[in-house]
């Protein structure tokens, strides 16, 4: 539509206008006849059948039809091809849903209504912390973007945490979110930010070496530590403990452990000079170290 | 009583050690690497609370006292990292590892 | 034993920690002064003999430290001067290097001596928490010292990929030590409950069915947590296969801090692979046997690792032109003679190993003071630099000669000593296994000759690159000769090396 030589401002408008009245009449129409076939108490007979996918698959094609002004402006759909994406998509839609509604619907609601009273509580919470971390962990581990590299770190991070407090360590967890998120996340995004790597290509900022051989490597290291962590018999105490530890943990940085709590507060010192002395501007360079 | 135990709390140390090393491995952003090694000094922190909670016992903070160590120092090292991360941009005006490869025979 | 009593023991890191503060406060009190340098080498200088002289100080015999998490004992005390002559001597060769700007030698004696602390407590660490502690603060510091060199390139790249490999190599360390701690409830190694007792009451497999049900998975878990450890403490050893960044590093670092890093943390390394795997896991049993700890004999496997070592360092090295660099994979080639010695997995095995990082100590520094004095007065540290040093200067060549072929392991010079004595132990030991190590041992050495003669060659044979005589820093030589006499004397006489290194350990630590 409009392809004429010089669309100017108010035939692009127009033309807009237009695709959106497609898409909102094809979202009215195909909305209408799913709700008519949902609420309607008579039986289905072939016409209407027919009748139904027929009205779906016009509002489908009005609809592509709407979006090619917005969406698919790489790919401009016109006439025959416009209807032949069109049924496909059809086509496509048309098996996922007999596949939902027929098999999978059934199914799930099955499996969920046998599971659902055997879950507790505190194991959804659980389960919500783990896969915080895991996920978190694995888009720090697979994302092509340093910046959502770095954002699901914080994830992983903050489902650590989560997993802290559901094992009565209430200080680590704080610590945790108050180092971890709070200190060596910013740290990370401020190298990003400084070193310029949200310049003008992001995808690439994280490429990969070799994912095929990282990801075997990931799964032999799984299933090993898995097996090793579900199958070895460890010595579990009868009833662990949800106690506070904050005060129990001070007693022993300054008693049992005082040496080593000491001997942190030097490290401290000498990595925080030794950041300053890497990162720093030279005050007087010498020849030989020019930058 | 919960069915979770400790073998699901290794579980999910077993995959953030898993997940740290292939950053390691297959990154070339340097700052891509430290979040990796970063990933693996969780898992070590989660299994040592973990280990603290159901194998050491009530009353005993080992793990914990080691964990919170692990964070300091994690710290100090992420520090020093960048720094020197930030001194290879100033250099060679990139951080992939690839590229910063004078050293070789 | 109490935290206040232990104080005692504790002096020499004591004061170390001063000296830290103290470096820090004279750096910026001498900032203005025209002398800085020679001010701040005095210091330093003062308070390393402050420290040598309370480590002199301590007393004799085997003392538990903070309730287990020190260990205080002979063997602590023997690494303690290997560190304080490393020290000493990195002290004294900086500040000519010309690789250390004199704006920041204050910063540098000041890490340098909180990377001795990390040291010290390495020596004598009976925990898995000190031990961690102490190999990060190690790790730490040198990754700052080998970026020192603000704006070199080689440096900074150097200072990345230690980072790098280092922080993985401790994050997979600590993983097994969160494993270990897991097995046994206990991070303690000594000790009434410590980890090693657990081990020892029983053999291996009659501990673990005891203990766990004698499951394949309990095992496993043993298996990884201590190969993980193995390798935290093989990537400070540099050996196979966590030496990748060793020649990177090595090339990249100031020489001054390089001949530190080739001798101090690889000693320190050795102190704890000797608390840790000899003391743990290769614990001599009442009836003979030697424990196989998860059914695996780790001396086999500790012997493996020492082939694959020197070998692939030796290989390795015939090929390099950069005299750094070839030092570099020449100390991993060293690494792996040390680790024969425990291999061997007896009292004679240990020994050796101390006897060879003395020896070690003495022949590596100086041939890296070479490097240094060469690269500072030709401006190159190939062995091209070197050709006709013979003529330019005599003594830095012959001094050289004395320690390459001391590190090869001719005799009559001290090098022959160390391998001699490591050989003796394996071959003592008995086995057919131990003895064809002992052979690769000798096989290498021989291979290892080449590469060095490469280097005596281009120096007695090759065309001079320059007639006139080489300015070598008279301290420099002077160092140079007092490097290469004990290497001569301990050629021939190495009864009292033996006999210190005997006294240091007399067989597995006593619990």
């Amino acid at each position: 539509m409009a392809n004429g030589p010089q669309p100017g401002p108010p035939g692009a408008l127009r033309e807009a206008a237009m695709r959106g009245l497609a898409i909102l009449a094809s979202l009215l129409l195909g909305g209408g006849v799913i709700l008519a076939r949902l609420f309607s108490r008579a039986p289905a007979t072939l016409e209407t059948w027919v009748v139904f996918c027929l009205a779906l698959y016009l509002a489908l094609t009005a609809f592509l039809w709407g979006l090619n002004g917005f969406a698919f402006r790489r790919l401009p759909l016109s006439g025959i091809p416009l209807f032949l994406f069109s049924a496909a998509a059809f086509g496509v839609l048309f098996l996922l849903g007999y596949f939902v509604g027929g098999v999978a619907g059934p199914f799930l609601g099955d499996a969920a209504s046998r599971i659902i009273p055997y879950v507790h509580i505190a194991d959804a919470v659980f389960l919500l912390f783990a896969v915080m971390t895991i996920g978190g962990a694995a888009g720090t581990a697979f994302s092509r973007n340093i910046i959502y590299s770095a954002w699901s770190l914080l994830f992983a991070f903050l489902g650590v945490a989560g997993l802290y407090v559901f094992l009565g360590a209430d200080f680590p967890a704080v610590a945790q979110v108050l180092i971890y998120v709070g200190g060596v996340l910013v740290l990370i995004l401020f190298a990003i930010m400084l070193t310029k790597q949200i310049g003008e290509d992001p995808k690439l900022t994280n490429a990969h070496l070799d994912l095929p051989a990282g990801a075997a490597l990931a799964l032999i290291t799984v299933a090993t530590l898995t097996y090793m962590a579900f199958m070895a018999p460890w010595k579990t105490v009868a009833s662990p403990s949800y106690e506070p530890t904050s005060a129990g943990l001070g007693v022993a940085f300054l008693t049992e452990y005082l040496l080593p709590f000491e001997f942190a507060s030097v490290v401290l010192l000498a990595a925080l000079v030794g950041a300053v002395v890497i990162a720093r501007k030279e005050i007087k360079e010498t020849s030989e170290t020019v930058l | 009583m919960s069915s979770i135990g400790l073998p699901h709390f290794l579980a999910v140390g077993a995959a953030l050690f898993a997940l740290g090393m292939v950053t390691v491995v297959t990154r070339r952003n340097a700052v891509g690497i430290l979040m990796g090694v970063e990933l693996i000094l969780n898992a070590a922190n989660v299994n040592f609370i973990a280990f603290n909670h159901f194998v050491e016992g009530p009353g005993r903070l080992t793990g914990q006292v080691f964990s919170i160590f692990v964070i300091v120092l994690a710290a100090a090292e992420a520090a020093i990292g960048l720094a020197i991360v930030l001194a290879i941009y100033q250099t060679f005006r990139t951080i992939d590892v690839e590229e910063t490869d004078l050293l070789r025979e | 034993m109490d935290n206040l009593a232990s104080l005692r023991f504790f002096l020499p890191e004591s004061i170390l920690t001063v000296a830290v503060l103290a470096m820090f406060v004279q750096d910026l009190l001498t900032r203005r002064s025209a002398r800085r340098v020679v001010y701040l080498t005095a210091g330093a200088l003062v308070w390393l003999a402050i420290v040598a002289f309370a480590t002199l100080q301590m007393p004799a015999g085997t003392a538990s430290l903070f309730g287990g998490l020190l260990q205080h004992d002979p063997l602590r005390m023997f690494f303690t001067w290997v560190f304080l002559g490393a020290t000493l001597l990195t002290i004294v060769i900086a500040p000519n290097s010309g690789q250390i700007s004199p704006n920041r030698l204050g910063e540098f004696f000041a890490l340098l001596f909180a990377l001795v602390l990390g040291m010290y407590l390495m020596a004598s660490a009976s925990d898995l928490l000190t031990i961690y502690l102490s190999i990060e603060t190690v790790s730490l510091v040198s990754y700052v010292l080998t970026g020192f060199r603000r704006g070199d390139r080689k440096s900074n790249e150097a200072a990345l990929k230690y980072v790098i490999y280092g922080g993985v190599a401790s994050g997979v360390m600590l993983y097994g030590m969160s494993l270990l701690y897991g097995l046994f409830a206990t991070t303690r190694i000594l000790g009434e409950a410590g980890i090693a007792a657990q081990l020892s009451d029983v053999t291996s497999r009659i501990f673990l069915a005891h203990a766990f049900g004698g499951q394949p998975a309990a095992q496993l878990a043993l298996i990884v947590a201590i190969v993980f450890v193995l390798a935290g403490v093989g990537y400070k050893i540099a050996s196979v296969p966590f030496h990748m960044w060793c020649p990177d590093v090595y090339e990249g670092a100031p020489t001054p801090f390089t001949a530190f890093l080739s001798v101090g943390p690889k000693a320190a390394g050795f102190a704890v692979a000797i608390r840790f795997f000899f003391a743990t896991f290769e614990r001599q049993l009442p009836d003979g046997a030697f424990a196989q700890v998860g059914d695996v004999p780790w001396p086999a496997i500790i012997g493996i690792i020492s082939a694959a070592t020197m070998t692939l360092g030796n290989l390795t090295a015939l090929v390099q032109t950069n005299l750094k660099r070839m030092l570099a994979y020449s100390s991993i080639a060293h690494a792996g003679y040390l680790l024969m010695g425990l291999a061997a997995a007896s009292a004679a095995g240990v020994q050796s190993i101390l006897v060879y990082l003395v020896i070690y100590l003495f022949m590596n520094v100086g041939a890296f003071l070479v490097v240094i004095a060469v690269a500072n007065a030709r401006g190159g540290e190939q062995i091209s630099d070197f050709r006709g040093l013979s003529v330019a200067a005599p003594v830095t060549a012959l001094t050289l000669a004395v320690f390459l072929f001391s590190l090869t392991g001719l005799p009559p010079l001290a090098g022959f000593t160390g391998k001699y004595l490591v050989f003796a132990a394996l071959v003592q030991r008995g086995g057919f296994w131990n003895v064809i190590l002992a052979v690769i041992g000798v096989l290498n050495s021989a291979i290892s000759l080449f590469y060095y003669a490469k280097i005596i060659k281009a120096m007695y044979l090759d065309e001079p690159l320059d007639r006139t005589p080489m300015r070598v820093p008279r301290l420099y030589t002077g160092l140079l000769v007092a490097l290469a006499v004990p290497l001569l004397v301990f050629g021939v006489y190495w009864g009292p090396l033996v006999r210190w290194a005997s006294t240091a350990f007399g067989g597995p630590t006593p619990i």
